[in-house]
């Protein structure tokens, strides 16, 4: 599998960026205007989310759970539409109906959403994977999820259907090895959430979650299995929660020596960039990300009318 | 028996003037029938019956001052015969002893009323309260029936919607509409001049309480010394904004009364109410908006129209004038206005739209009808003629609280928002 | 137009067959639906439409509805069997959360084709689990349409309509229906429209607010009070989410008297709703507070004779109507 072209690194490079730039802001933020939504870190996560979509196609479909904002921001989502929800306002993607738990969705370039009870996307995956597979319109669809949801009843049986009908669909597992507090260790027969793609008849991947590249490449692979009807894939990053479950948690369940080995994915990827393009990179993207919060900011609350718009769709 | 009739609350009126009765004593009155009207330091208002029952004394005469929550008058249950009405009033005035002991209201006596009529003997349950079905009640106040006097044809005794319907047949009177009251013939109307017009071949109107009091209040707003400026606003920019995806679901007068507010919030002390002590500025704009209907002119209220986008603010707009138009309001939608708009120019092609002030407020804006004109406008270095769709607006303003220049401030503020949009 | 005699399930399969070969984005999915499903309505799809849209699934709740959602949410119109709406419960948060809430809570407004097949009620002995009426919570929990046909020609005209609704439609079929037999418009075009009421009984005395299986009890309870000079209008609502308001308000209106049947739990059942709000609307138009026959607050016994005692029965209908002249 070929590594990505210089001119896609560069643009993974720059959403990542965009990414860290919203983690960034919404730390300041959420501290100093002792912001009232929620806000998940994903600082430090980011590698898996920009790899795995850089290997996607515009119309492949995106089903997130993901901390941060990288799953949206990598499928190609604007900043502003990201930024205007986190902060509940009129020109954000949902007008402060998604937000902390983000339900950012744009279905013209596969951003399908997320559901905030945790590991629900599993039969959501298979669905539009089934469609694709009766419609054969080559698309793949793409399930992440956090190790944590690796339990959920719906896990299961959704890659059962999956893996016996051969659906075009990729488990993507971020594991950092934490349920809020709880170490994974201490409620799964395993640490390797690749492991269960054995009992599937499917491949597990487990690869390096801190390098885009590395995830891009497997996650290439898979969806390129997909679509020539060989069936579901799960692939596992290993990742790096780099923050508290939420903005503001004091983490007294990590350890000291934790962040010994850490590697920040930017970092990571900005090596792999030409010459010494990851500077000018981060500053576009920074100054891109300044501007859509000065917007949000600007922009108007929602209004009551928003609570009755959208309910019932209306031929 | 008796109980007390008090004054309700109305928002955060406290003083209330007796203006007239509308129910004679001894008369009864269903839920909802109009019992007495009030003048209050904010409106006139007509207070309804909130359950039926029987006017046994008035405690006050029109022109007489009262507090909320005061006595002003004694009612009966519904089904009290005018003879124990006179007694328990009597028992009240120290005139006689208390009648009826429980034991006594509950043995069957026979009263005589006081044109000679037997009164049905009342029942325990009659004694305090007719067993009556909802329907029956509603048609008993519609077509004004006394129930007193109708023998239940349902179980127990329970009148029925037929059995009020059967009264009303025999007795032929015809259903009246509860509210609104319009068409009712007011204590003061003038006979004699109403026959003397038919028979000249007119038609006579008699006044609606809401055109007597619109009358009133115009006469009280004339006597305000009031000046009117006017200023034009170029709406090219505004209808561009409507045209635009975050103008979607606007209406200019929503777009307008946006950009008032807007301009409110920032000259405050045209967002206020005068008494002769002080001036009340309003932190919030509750936003009158004056409303043509059949029934005459009704100004209803868009309460905090400063938290509403424009959006928002069109839609209850659309709101409270189709209420006002189906006679769905509330008085808490009439009640609280801070500043008005009118707009005559909905209507027909008016070209100014003064009005007069609608008080206490001091300062209403009235808008005309929208227009092509040629205007100079910027072109490069220079200047060229353009035809611009403009209105001209005009703010009324009461003279005592307001000088010119806040006047004029907040025209300006309004017109660089408009034209900017 | 033409019509043909013929039972509850064909009917509803039927509906499901003409709007199959009219659209090719319908599909179903269901456990053992392949092999022509439970109750028949699936009879003979697959052989029509192949494997690709008549699709065999393992027992998996969760999956068949979340798979519904994820299906409608990128175009497609999948039809889903839960066997038993009991089952249902188990796709909890994939019906009340996803299917009902995705777009909303996404800000989108785009249609979403689902219909969810919710066999109700008793059907002889079939238990606990498998005899419940659910269909109430499609009511609590909003973004989903309810509909609940009592008769063969509804369940294809619902059907159809259901297929052609840009929302999820909880489509209730009545398991003990599932042998009734009717006219059934052959019309292709034939659609009985989500949100219509239908008055199979005028009367001027009284009004049965009811919907199901209690639309043929009701009706002859009917019968029976007529011989007392009860002259009683039926209602049969078709529909519960959007409910035809308009049809019930209008109806009690005139006859002054209401009451509502249905085969579900009383407590917080449906007609605790339609009760409500009748009272709220229409209190100066009522001679008598609006009464409810419901099933019994416990679950359903599995044997016949307890089950059949749990449910509202055609004397206790006509018990109920006649205290409302009582009062």
């Amino acid at each position: 599998m070929p590594a990505p072209d210089p001119a896609l690194l560069e643009q993974m490079f720059h959403r990542m960026s965009v990414a860290r730039a919203i983690e960034r802001l919404m730390l300041v933020h959420t501290r100093e205007r002792k912001f009232s939504g929620w806000w998940h870190p994903g600082e430090g996560q980011e590698a898996a989310p920009i790899g795995a979509t850089a290997a996607l196609e515009r119309d492949d479909y995106l089903w997130y759970q993901g901390r941060g904002s990288a799953w949206a921001i990598g499928k190609g989502m604007a900043a502003g539409l990201i930024l205007g929800d986190l902060l509940g306002k009129m020109n954000g993607a949902t007008r402060g109906k998604g937000g902390g738990v983000p339900h950012w969705a744009d279905y013209s370039i596969g951003v399908m959403g997320e559901g905030a009870t945790l590991g629900s996307v599993y039969p959501l995956a298979g669905g539009s994977a089934l469609a694709s597979r009766i419609r054969k319109d080559g698309r793949v669809s793409l399930a992440d999820f956090g190790d944590g949801t690796s339990a959920r009843g719906t896990f299961h049986e959704t890659m059962v259907h999956a893996a016996a009908w051969k659906l075009p669909l990729i488990y993507f597992c971020e594991n950092n090895g934490l349920l809020v507090g709880t170490r994974l260790g201490e409620v799964s027969p395993t640490e390797n959430i690749a492991d269960f793609a054995k009992g599937y008849g499917i491949p597990g991947i487990i690869v390096d979650g801190q390098d885009a590249v590395a995830v891009y490449e497997a996650t290439r692979e898979a969806a390129a299995r997909a679509r020539r009807g060989e069936g579901p894939t799960l692939i596992e990053a290993k990742v790096v929660r780099r923050h508290g479950h939420y903005a503001g948690d004091p983490q007294k369940y990590r350890a000291d020596d934790e962040f010994d080995d850490y590697r920040d994915p930017v970092d990571v990827l900005a090596a792999r960039l030409r010459g010494n393009s990851a500077e000018r990179i981060a500053q576009e993207a920074e100054a891109e990300v300044k501007a859509a919060y000065e917007e949000a900011l600007a922009a108007p609350e929602p209004d009551a009318s928003v609570i009755e718009r959208d309910l019932y769709h209306v031929q | 028996m008796l109980q007390e009739l008090k004054i309700p609350r109305m928002g955060s009126v406290e003083n209330a003037r007796l203006v007239a009765w509308h129910i004679d004593e001894g008369q009864s009155y269903g839920e909802g029938d109009i019992l007495y009207e009030i003048e209050t330091d904010k409106t006139t208002t007509e207070v309804e019956a909130t359950s039926p029952g029987i006017l046994a004394q008035r405690k006050g005469e029109p022109g007489d001052d009262f507090k909320v929550g005061d006595c002003i008058g004694l009612w009966a249950a519904p089904g009290t015969g005018p003879a124990a009405l006179r007694k328990a009033v009597a028992a009240l005035d120290g005139q006689e002893p208390r009648p009826a002991s429980a034991e006594n209201a509950a043995a069957p006596v026979k009263v005589a009323a006081a044109d000679g009529e037997a009164v049905r003997p009342l029942s325990r349950t009659a004694a305090c309260g007719v067993r009556i079905s909802p329907l029956a009640r509603r048609l008993a106040a519609q077509h004004g029936v006394d129930v007193a006097g109708i023998a239940g044809s349902g179980a127990y005794g329970k009148i029925t919607g037929k059995d009020v319907l059967k009264v009303s047949n025999a007795a032929g009177t015809a259903p009246r509409t509860i509210a609104p009251p319009a068409g009712r013939v007011l204590p003061d109307s003038r006979p004699a001049d109403q026959a003397a017009a038919s028979a000249e071949g007119a038609r006579v109107v008699p006044h609606s309480l809401r055109r007597k009091t619109i009358a009133r209040r115009m006469v009280e707003a004339a006597a305000v010394p009031s000046l009117t400026a006017d200023m034009e606003i170029d709406l090219t920019a505004l209808f561009a904004h409507r045209a635009s995806v975050a103008g979607k679901g606007t209406s200019v007068l929503g777009l307008i009364a946006h950009a008032a507010v807007s301009a409110l919030v920032e000259h405050r002390s045209l967002n206020a109410h005068w008494n002769d002590e002080a001036l009340i500025q309003w932190d919030h704009v509750h936003l009158g908006i004056a409303v043509d209907t059949a029934g005459g002119l009704i100004v209803p209220v868009i309460r905090h129209a400063e938290r509403l986008n424009a959006r928002g603010l069109t839609e209850e707009i659309a709101r409270v004038a189709q209420a006002a138009r189906d006679g769905s309001l509330s008085s808490a939608d009439l009640e609280g206005g801070t500043f008005t708009i009118s707009n005559p120019g909905s209507v027909g092609p008016v070209i100014r739209a003064e009005a007069l002030l609608n008080v206490p407020q001091v300062a209403l804006l009235g808008l005309p009808g929208i227009v092509r004109a040629v205007k100079v406008v910027p072109d490069g270095d220079g200047w060229a003629t353009a035809v611009r769709r403009v209105i001209r607006p005009s703010l009324t303003f009461d003279h005592r609280a307001l000088d010119g220049g806040p006047v004029i401030a907040f025209l300006n503020t309004l017109k660089i928002q408009m034209e900017s949009l | 137009m033409s019509s043909e005699v013929m039972g509850y399930n064909a009917a509803m399969g039927l509906g499901l067959v003409e709007e199959m070969r009219r659209d090719a984005e319908i599909f179903v999915l269901g456990q053992g639906v392949a092999t022509g499903g439970w109750f028949g309505a699936e009879k003979g799809l697959a052989s029509e439409f192949g494997l690709d849209r008549v699709i065999d699934c393992g027992i998996s709740e969760a999956f068949e509805a979340g798979l519904a959602a994820g299906a409608a949410i990128v175009g497609m119109k999948p039809v889903i069997n839960m066997g038993f709406g009991d089952f249902a419960l188990i796709a909890g948060d994939e019906i009340y959360h996803k299917l009902a809430k995705w777009r909303y809570m996404h800000g989108l407004d785009v249609p979403m084709t689902a219909v969810i097949i919710f066999p109700i009620g008793t059907m002889g002995g079939a238990g606990p689990e498998h005899s419940s009426c659910t269909e109430v919570l499609g009511m609590h929990f909003p973004g989903l349409k309810v509909v609940v046909p009592s008769t063969p020609e509804d369940a294809k005209g619902l059907m159809k309509a259901a297929l052609r609704e840009p929302n999820p439609v909880l489509f209730h079929s009545v398991q003990g229906l599932g042998w009734a037999r009717g006219e059934v418009s052959t019309d292709p075009e034939f659609i009985v429209p989500i949100g219509k009421a239908a008055t199979p009984r005028q009367g001027r005395d009284l009004t049965i607010v009811t919907y199901g299986s209690m639309v043929p009890r009701s009706l002859e309870a009917a019968d029976t009070l007529a011989g007392e000079g009860i002259d009683c209008e039926v209602i049969d609502l078709r529909s519960l989410v959007p409910l035809d308001w308009d049809c019930v308000l209008e109806s009690v209106s005139r006859t002054n008297r209401a009451m509502v049947v249905h085969e579900a739990a009383k407590t917080a059942g449906p007609g605790a709703e339609i009760a409500a709000q009748i009272q709220e609307r229409i209190f100066f138009d009522l001679e008598a507070p609006v009464l409810r026959v419901g099933g019994k607050d416990f679950p359903l016994p599995q044997h016949s004779d307890l089950e059949a005692m749990s449910i509202p029965s055609v004397d206790a209908i006509a018990d109920t109507a006649r205290r409302l002249f009582a009062i």
